[in-house]
């Protein structure tokens, strides 16, 4: 099912904070279900060092992080964190960094352009 | 003459949080019970020394300088290539579902201890540049460095491998002068290999190619032709 607007923005705030050097690039271009899909395993990776993203969403109130459940709470949850500049984001950013390298690229290149 | 040394002191030292962050803390640690924990078959390989790739064909190849360390020469006629943020930041594509990408990550950039500069911290051996050989040279159980600036450049690296090399079947580990090369094909997201390049007189940087849509042995061939250019 096609990503709604709001999904769409919501995204485009998760992946601008994982990965602020692409901002231009997310904001100008449109993220899809496969960009979803990828964010998704990469938060799974994300979660593997110090349970951070669940943890993340457990303070949220949002829910588990399951796959193929993101869009239902979480994303919009993890999106309006960045939005807020949630502090607990910092041991999350740190958490992310092999696996920020390893999934930037796929994942900037499944956007629509 | 002392309070005025005292608040120069205080005005120029580096904040205390800047260094001793907890990255995670050792009590998220004890709590969650996954810092030290790479979960999973993965967690077991290890690279295997090779020689460097051999590079054949290389009168048709396009030379591309990565700053002032690193030269990389990518197969010829490429449909794009595109800079994001400098000749560090690249992805050449050959076709839509066709690329390579080189992407020069830092210390700073991952949130890591850095060893060189101003920011440098002086607690601790590691340095970003050894997140490549843990993640591939070193398996969950081998024990974890005593010092926390240490400790976590090693989770970095550890806590991610299971998933980042599942569906690695070739790890390789290869030597060049000043340069070694950490190999591994099948990677994360249908990416086809990736290798972590490493300068031994650069502690706070790492070079990492990732290819799409490329054997395994082409992977090699790109990755064998990366130079140093300075010692």
């Amino acid at each position: 099912m096609a990503l709604l607007i709001n999904e769409i923005q919501d995204l485009k705030a998760v992946l601008t904070f994982f990965f602020p050097g692409d901002g231009p690039a997310i904001q100008s271009n449109t993220p899809n279900e496969e960009t979803l899909e990828l964010t998704e395993k990469f938060l799974f990776e994300v979660n593997k060092c110090s349970n951070s993203i669940q943890t993340l969403i457990d303070y949220l109130g949002a829910g588990r992080l399951n796959m193929g459940g993101l869009r239902q709470r979480a994303l919009k949850a993890i999106a309006d964190a960045t939005r807020r500049r949630e502090k607990r984001l910092d041991v999350v950013l740190s958490c992310a960094n092999v696996g920020r390298a390893y999934y930037r690229r796929p994942i900037m290149d499944s956007f629509t352009i | 003459m002392t309070w005025a040394l005292a608040a120069l002191m205080l005005l120029t030292a580096t904040p205390s949080w800047a260094q001793e962050r907890k990255y995670p803390s050792d009590a998220l640690c004890k709590k969650e019970l996954l810092c030290r924990r790479c979960d999973g078959p993965s967690c077991m390989k290890v690279a295997t020394p090779a020689p460097w790739p051999e590079v054949r064909l290389q009168e048709s190849t396009v030379p591309f300088n990565i700053g002032s360390t690193f030269r990389v020469r990518f197969p010829k006629d490429p449909s794009e290539v595109v800079l994001v943020n400098g000749p560090g930041d690249a992805t050449v594509r050959y076709g839509a579902q066709r690329w390579i990408s080189v992407q020069l990550l830092s210390a700073a950039s991952a949130g890591l201890p850095q060893r060189e500069g101003e920011h440098s911290s002086k607690s601790g051996e590691l340095s970003y540049s050894d997140v490549p050989r843990i993640l591939h040279m070193n398996t969950a159980e081998d024990a974890e460095p005593k010092n926390m600036n240490d400790r976590r450049i090693w989770r970095s690296a550890l806590t991610s491998k299971n998933g980042l090399l599942a569906n690695s079947t070739e790890l390789i580990a290869a030597e060049k002068g000043p340069l070694t090369v950490y190999l591994s094909n099948g990677g994360v997201a249908n990416t086809s290999a990736s290798a972590w390049v490493v300068h031994r007189n650069l502690k706070d940087y790492v070079l990492l190619v990732q290819a799409k849509g490329f054997s395994f042995d082409d992977f090699r061939q790109v990755v064998g032709s990366i130079d140093a250019l300075r010692e």
